[in-house]
């Protein structure tokens, strides 16, 4: 059979057809190419650089704020694949869901792998200084915290994403005393924030 | 023979219905449905005169009239719950050609904008965040206004704050702490001024 023939043929037969020469034993049957089905699937969560995934030797960088994936070499439509992370994201943790991982090719492309996400989460906090009444509500955004009287430091109770922005700010004054915040934005590292300073009098 | 041919009709009508409860179909049907998201009062659904008012909270709602097989029914809103959208699928039909009239309304909070006004940026580089909200804004030199692209929930506080400032600048936020409420905000003011 000659290759260059198959290529223009519909894909039910091209299918048909390459499962015909495996069975016949010639070459270029299975590994990570040469074949005829898409081997991918989909990604939630990835919002850093630096993923790697590989099905045996094969592998795929996947960048950042991806919703799928697909290896860019075919694979036969009898090939077993199994996808697992190479490299992790920088700041991040992904998996490959449980079951989706690995099966075997058949004349449909393989959209069925899931890999999921999470953006490694830090704790924003600081020192608070003279608060001697009750009132003082920050917030992060969406994030609101009440501070109470005699606080000498906060933690926020949500957490905020590796390299995300932040920014506190005050939602309302305490009793009597006016607050001010400094040091209270910039962007997260991989680490928690705790020198928010915010200063009552 | 004008009364014996009602009367047939009658019988007819009997051995129907007879026919329809011994094959198990049922004679009237609530019309109802599943709620999610609800949790703010105020909806009010319609199904031609009839109306219910599900409670926050509220996961399902029946109709105080049930229908008979074959009437037709459409639920629609008559009152949206404060601060919320509520979407309605599978809102129209006849009686009996589902087991079950089975609609389902889905609600979510409403969200606005968050913008403002810029003064005296003269060079590009002002970034603003909202807290950890994605994503900060950039502005370039001469902006006058800004706003967020993430729209905000009604109820949920906001903060915007300098995450940036642009080169000798020092830019300052007035009113950009509050709650949001039922419409966009576009007075938060920015005030850029030579750094010292």
């Amino acid at each position: 059979m000659n290759k260059m023939k198959t290529l223009t043929i519909p894909a039910s037969a091209l299918a048909l057809a390459s499962a015909l020469a495996c069975a016949a034993g010639l070459a270029a049957c299975g590994g990570g190419g040469g074949g005829d089905v898409v081997l991918g699937g989909s990604v939630t969560g990835l919002n850093k650089s630096g993923l790697v995934l590989a099905n045996g030797a094969t592998t795929l960088a996947v960048a950042a704020n991806v919703g799928s994936f697909a290896f860019p070499g075919l694979i036969a439509s009898d090939a077993n694949y199994h996808i697992t992370i190479q490299t992790q994201p920088t700041g991040a943790v992904c998996q490959v869901v449980s079951g989706t991982e690995s099966g075997k090719a058949s004349s449909l492309n393989v959209t069925t792998v899931q890999v999921s996400c999470l953006t490694n989460q830090y704790k924003l906090g600081g020192s608070v200084s003279g608060l001697s009444t009750a009132g003082l509500q920050l917030v992060n955004g969406g994030d609101t915290l009440a501070v109470a009287a005699g606080a000498t430091s906060f933690t926020f109770g949500g957490t905020v994403g590796d390299g995300a922005p932040y920014g506190v700010t005050i939602l309302s004054q305490p009793t009597g005393l006016i607050c001010a915040v400094s040091n209270g934005g910039g962007t997260l590292g991989s680490a928690d924030v705790n020198t928010v300073a915010v200063a009552c009098r | 023979m004008k009364s014996s041919h009602r009367g047939s009709v009658a019988a007819l009508s009997l051995i129907l219905a007879l026919g329809l409860t011994a094959c198990g179909g049922k004679a009237s049907f609530d019309v109802s449905g599943s709620i999610s998201g609800l949790n703010n009062p105020g909806l009010v659904l319609a199904n031609g005169d009839s109306t219910v008012a599900p409670a926050s909270g509220a996961t399902s709602f029946t109709f105080p009239n049930s229908i008979d097989y074959g009437t037709s029914y459409n639920i629609t809103f008559q009152h949206q719950p404060d601060h919320m959208t509520c979407l309605i699928s599978n809102a129209s039909g006849s009686a009996g050609h589902t087991t079950e009239i089975r609609a389902s309304v889905s609600c979510a909070q409403n969200s606005y904008t968050l913008g403002g006004t810029v003064s005296g940026l003269t060079v590009d580089g002002l970034v603003l965040t909202n807290g950890s909200v994605a994503t900060p804004v950039t502005l370039a030199a001469n902006a006058t206004t800004f706003v967020f692209a993430n729209a905000v929930p009604v109820g949920t506080t906001y903060g915007v704050s300098v995450l940036t400032n642009p080169a000798g600048l020092v830019c300052g936020v007035t009113g950009g702490t509050a709650v949001m409420g039922d419409a966009a905000v576009n007075n938060v003011a920015v005030a850029c001024v030579p750094a010292t």
